[in-house]
């Protein structure tokens, strides 16, 4: 047992602080340079760190050279979202681009494909949507019902794409659409990129229980795109969607563990400064002994994810393990946010301003953590996934 | 990077586990029940032929210089086959004489231990404040020292030799711990009747009981601080097995048991609570693994993360063998089904060393409080 990177990872990860440091604003996230306060503001800076991030050389640090990339190795892209989350770098707007689009045109796309596509998406030039949802297909997602034809040389889109994140800034949406009706659900589908400045696409925000509007309706009357835009085979892309899905959550929540740290790290201040009964919140024996129940789940997460990193060295992929952690950290984080709430007592109904504490992370962390339980596949289909994947318990007629 | 035991040491787990599955398993958890700490006699040399007595001793005193790393899976074996022997006991006594003893202990009591021929284990427990070393006080007198007051919740007293005590010690200002013969004058073990039957507990009173130098180990803080550390480490890879091996073995249950016309392993309760026990059998392997190594590689965090998974994975067993229970059903709730032997076992090392409260309270001390290890 081992529990060290490298020399050369270790390398990598001072260079990243180096980076980290020069380029993110003096005083960031404090009093003298406070994160950004609106919706606006905040999707500049994504957009800002996106082209940040290409220029210094530390967009698609996995991906070949050949496309833009870094041509490293995906421990690199583990130490780097390790040390944004623990400077609470800010969230580049093309996540979906590098986190689901990338990986699968990489696997399952054309040459031309890869060649058209990845450098702008790395570049931050093209900002990419994910158009999978509908309203009434969710955990059902094979039931969805927006339909491509073939018309001439393109393709004509119809149908409503829900829950889209950042389409209102996206130049282009991988959506599955059905292409053949008649074909059992999983088997009709097929995997499309649509360009989002046309006609046929009207964007509407969608406000989050947050107050900000990150997601949006997206509504397909008629968009087209030309014929070669399918990934994969025609029919096939509900495969196509399920490629890379495993082995990408993977070593994205190994970052995670860094930003909770931060998290509770700001939790443990805060009932330090704030009254329990008797003495402070952190005297107070009941939040003692939540405080480390939490603290200890996530440690826990870092530890799973030296678990991930050690799987990934020998067998390179993530199997349906990745449900585990996705389950294990979206229900811990539910909770750690409803700790802080607790915590703050008196102070919870307070995000901002006077009587505030904590400037806002901690109620970040308690309404956004309400969105993880349900986005990637609900806790409830991951227990369904472990129990059948996993466990190898008999499936039921869902399928 | 290489967060996981060797391929050797996942080999060594394998070979012991088979001979765990002929001298422990439920059925001679069931054996221990019904005869008692005596039990333990009968099965000791199997266990010093097999080479897991000992084991940390170096070869010429008879054990194989196994680290705590190298044993730890070994204890998740023990836990897995309910294994009715103070083996983490043993384990403890062998490495503390191997740190912290003198050469004549040494050559004394470890070829004994490896062999069997003894049988070791520690007073954990006091009966004011049951995990610290409080309980036996030392008096100096006529230039030896006497031993009075008692210690409790000692695994199979009552068939030990040797019982490592910690000793406090008011005329001579200071802690020790001593090596205190089972059989000398003036050592009562009274047996406790133990919910686990299979890994019973006793109380033991020491009444002016001499405790001559050569069995005297100074100063006693440290040595102690280390022990429950390494106890608290082993016992949470003791809760691993015993929890994933019932947790195996409901699996396997409820993918046959049918009900509606079904297996009950097909209806979703079924299946998430399977899921929700498994995300914390795994959570707590690592969280033990990681712990093993802080031990192992005597780390200074090893006083924090062996209360972690102590915590942790006591909290974990305790669910899932009592989620074994309800899963199984009407025979879950039977003396012949091994859910409760199990479920038993898990809470007895939840109450042992420390319960999860008392662990977390010791984390807050280091995080939250700032107080050093």
């Amino acid at each position: 047992m081992d529990i060290a990177f490298g020399k050369e990872q270790e390398d990598f990860r001072d260079r990243t602080r180096q980076f980290l440091q020069a380029v993110l604003p003096p005083g960031w996230g404090t009093s003298r340079h406070p994160y950004p306060q609106t919706a606006k503001e905040e999707e500049e800076l994504g957009m800002w760190w996106e082209r940040t991030l290409w220029e210094h050389g530390y967009a698609g640090l996995s991906w070949p050279q050949n496309y833009g990339g870094q041509g490293l190795t995906w421990l690199e892209q583990v130490i780097f979202s390790e040390e944004c989350a623990r400077v609470n770098a800010p969230v580049g707007v093309n996540g979906l681009g590098k986190g689901l689009l990338g990986p699968t045109l990489l696997v399952e796309g054309t040459e031309a494909q890869k060649r058209r596509f990845i450098p702008p998406l790395l570049a931050g030039e093209e900002i990419w949507c994910q158009g999978y949802s509908e309203p009434n297909a969710g955990s059902d997602l094979a039931s969805l019902t927006t339909r491509a034809e073939r018309v001439g040389e393109e393709w004509v889109v119809t149908g409503q794409k829900i829950w889209t994140s950042y389409a209102h800034l996206a130049d282009w949406c991988f959506v599955l659409a059905r292409t053949d009706a008649s074909a059992p659900k999983h088997r009709g589908i097929t995997f499309l990129l649509v360009p989002m400045h046309q006609a046929g696409v009207k964007v509407e925000p969608l406000r989050q229980l947050t107050g900000e509007a990150h997601f949006n309706s997206v509504t397909f009357d008629g968009a087209r795109t030309a014929l070669e835009n399918v990934v994969g085979q025609v029919n096939d892309g509900w495969r196509v969607a399920n490629t890379i899905l495993s082995f990408e959550r993977g070593t994205w929540i190994v970052g995670r563990h860094a930003q909770y740290m931060r998290e509770m790290d700001a939790l443990l201040q805060a009932a330090r400064d704030l009254p329990g009964t008797g003495g402070s919140a952190a005297q107070d024996s009941y939040f003692r002994q939540r405080l480390m129940a939490l603290w200890s789940e996530i440690e826990v997460l870092r530890f799973h994810g030296y678990q991930v990193i050690t799987q990934l060295q020998t067998k390179s992929q993530l199997g349906p393990e990745a449900s585990m952690l996705k389950l294990y950290y979206s229900e811990m984080h539910k909770r750690f946010g409803e700790l802080a709430m607790e915590v703050l007592g008196s102070h919870m109904p307070f995000s901002e301003g006077l009587e505030s504490v904590g400037a806002g992370l901690l109620h970040r962390a308690f309404l956004g953590s309400r969105a993880e339980t349900i986005f990637a596949g609900t806790s409830e289909i991951q227990r369904n996934v472990i129990a059948e994947r996993v466990l190898g318990l008999p499936k039921d007629d869902r399928h | 990077m290489e967060f996981d035991y060797t391929k050797e040491q996942y080999l060594m787990q394998g070979s012991v586990s088979r001979f765990f599955q002929e001298v422990a398993g439920p059925a001679a958890a069931r054996g221990c029940y019904a005869e008692g700490a005596q039990f333990a006699h009968s099965i000791a040399p199997r266990l010093a032929a097999q080479g897991v007595l000992g084991a940390a001793a170096t070869p010429e005193l008879g054990g194989s210089q196994l680290t705590f790393l190298d044993f730890a899976l070994i204890f998740e074996a023990a836990g897995q086959m309910l294994l009715p022997y103070p083996l983490m006991e043993n384990y403890v006594a062998t490495d503390l004489l191997m740190r912290f003893g003198s050469e004549e202990q040494k050559a004394w009591y470890l070829p004994r231990l490896a062999g069997g021929e003894i049988l070791a284990s520690v007073a954990w427990g006091s009966p004011a404040r049951p995990w610290s070393g409080e309980g036996v006080q030392a008096l100096l007198s006529e230039g030896s020292l006497r031993l009075h007051g008692r210690r409790t919740f000692i695994p199979f007293a009552t068939v030990a030799d040797v019982l490592v005590v910690p000793i406090q010690s008011k005329s001579i200002a200071g802690t020790l711990v001593g090596l205190v013969d089972a059989h000398q004058p003036g050592v009562e073990v009274m047996p406790l009747k133990s919910l686990d039957g299979s890994y019973p507990l006793d109380l033991v009173e020491l009444r002016d009981v001499e405790l001559k130098p050569e069995a005297q180990i100074w100063p006693g803080e440290p040595v102690w601080d280390w022990a429950c550390q390494v106890g608290r480490t082993a016992l949470a890879l003791e809760a691993l097995g015993a929890a994933e091996r019932i947790f195996a073995q409901t699996l396997d249950y409820v993918k046959v048991r049918e009900q509606f016309g079904y297996p009950v392993g097909r209806f979703q309760a079924v299946k998430h609570a399977a899921a929700d026990d498994y995300l914390l059998l795994e959570s707590a392997r690592v969280a033990s693994r990681y712990a093993a190594w802080c031990v192992s590689e005597d780390r200074p965090e090893a006083g924090l993360y062996s209360a972690l998974a102590k915590a942790y994975a006591s909290d974990m067993a305790r669910r899932v063998t009592g989620d074994a229970i309800q899963l199984h059903g009407g025979t879950g709730f039977t003396w012949d089904g091994d859910a409760h032997l199990y479920f038993k076992r898990a809470w007895r090392i939840a109450s042992q060393l420390g319960t999860a409260p008392e662990m977390r309270e010791l984390m807050a001390q280091l995080v939250i409080d700032g107080r050093t290890a």
